[in-house]
């Protein structure tokens, strides 16, 4: 069982074939909570952050359980709307920031010694992500996050497959050359 | 073709892509493009890596918690927004109720007054046939009774009216008010002296002054037009 579709998949059926969409939302809370937490985590990188965002999709997914029955389309619901929360939220994070830094002064360079650093990789590497196109961008975040499963990414962003590995080998194929 | 333009094929490769039999025979003579081959696929697995540990990550046990109490409220909140549009509707329908009553109680609406007072009017005189008889006499006596009984209420006066439009059909004389006298006077009259009634429905009537029935002619004034 996974997330919310797994939860929804799995999901008890009350009498009369009617489902039980708040007990398995109730159900599924922790692992779909996961999910959305890590989809905005990959775009924010800050866990209070992420939590907040994380907590705001979450409650908008469950407004949506009444007309977002099928299982696989709440999840893939839920992935976007996390994923678009988190966005705005970076967005409106980078202008608090902006106009800090205007009042401390420009960060100092970084010096060709830290492009070593473990932690200047993982900088790099998410600067690199962040200049991908968002449609590369999301799939190679659900393929962090489901392991590189190309069938389960699939399935998250409602795409066929085939889709869904180009975009994934375009995304590390820039990678790889930016970090070269 | 040099190592360096071999660059995109070796990263391909790296990717996962099937490497050309071309390609294959160049890495296998070429150390260099062999050790950038390893150092590309180093890099992805460095990437891949590293975004995985990055998003393996998982939110505070808190935020179920804090989804599950903002659910709560939130139901709370249209509760109580269902609540209050309940009360407003049981507030407004009794205030309908407490003025329909007080109305009733004040006074009948216009239509029910204008129905009562419509049937306490005084009636014209009982329906008298033409030419009465002992059967049509009591018929007339046993309808004008119900009559009178329907000015307790509508409800008696439609099912009287049902009453009488159920009878047989007979010729009816409706007779003014105050005139019962004088036409109870002129069919006694008609029955001592019954060739004066054939007489009035002779067509060959001579011209002439009606024969005195102790009735009063009524007084009608022509009409003028009005300049």
């Amino acid at each position: 069982m996974h997330g919310l579709g797994g939860i929804l998949v799995d999901g008890g059926v009350t009498g009369e074939g009617e489902r039980d969409l708040e007990g398995e939302f109730e159900r599924g809370l922790a692992d779909s909570s996961a999910l959305a937490f890590r989809v905005a985590y990959g775009v924010l990188r800050q866990r209070e952050d992420a939590e907040d965002v994380a907590q705001e999709a979450l409650v908008r997914a469950h407004r949506k359980l009444g007309s977002l029955r099928n299982p696989e389309r709440l999840r893939a619901w839920l992935v976007r709307i996390s994923w678009r929360l988190a966005l705005d939220h970076r967005r409106s994070r980078r202008r608090r920031l902006a106009r800090e830094q205007s009042w401390v002064g420009a960060a100092a360079e970084p010096d060709a010694a830290d492009l070593a650093d473990a932690s200047r990789f993982r900088e790099r590497l998410w600067q690199a992500i962040d200049a991908l196109p968002e449609k590369l961008r999301l799939v190679l975040v659900l393929a962090g996050i489901e392991g590189h499963r190309i069938g389960e990414v699939a399935a998250l962003l409602q795409l066929p497959e085939g889709t869904v590995k180009s975009r994934l080998f375009l995304a590390r194929k820039r990678l790889a050359e930016v970090l070269r | 073709m040099s190592c360096t333009s071999r660059q995109a094929s070796l990263l391909d490769a790296a990717l996962g892509g099937e490497p050309t039999p071309e390609l294959d025979a160049h890495l296998a003579a070429c150390p260099a493009c062999r050790g950038e081959l390893a150092a590309q696929r180093g890099r992805l697995a460095r990437i891949d890596s590293e975004l995985q540990a990055a998003l393996e990550t998982t939110p505070g046990p808190a935020l179920a918690a804090r989804v599950r109490e903002r659910l709560a409220r939130e139901a709370g909140a249209r509760a109580g927004r269902a609540f209050r549009w309940t009360a407003a509707a049981v507030v407004g329908a009794a205030l309908a109720i407490a003025a329909a009553a007080w109305l009733a109680r004040s006074g009948a609406p216009p239509d029910s007054r204008r129905l009562t007072e419509t049937a306490a009017l005084p009636r014209p005189a009982p329906v008298v046939s033409a030419v009465p008889s002992p059967e049509t006499t009591a018929a007339t006596t046993a309808v004008a009774r119900p009559r009178a009984e329907t000015r307790r209420g509508a409800g008696a006066l439609v099912s009287a009216d049902a009453a009488l439009r159920q009878r047989p059909v007979e010729p009816e004389v409706l007779v003014p008010s105050g005139e019962e006298q004088a036409l109870r006077r002129f069919v006694a009259r008609l029955r001592l002296r019954p060739e004066e009634g054939q007489a009035l429905l002779r067509e060959d009537r001579p011209p002439g002054p009606l024969p005195d029935l102790s009735i009063a002619p009524l007084d009608l004034k022509p009409l003028s037009a009005e300049p």
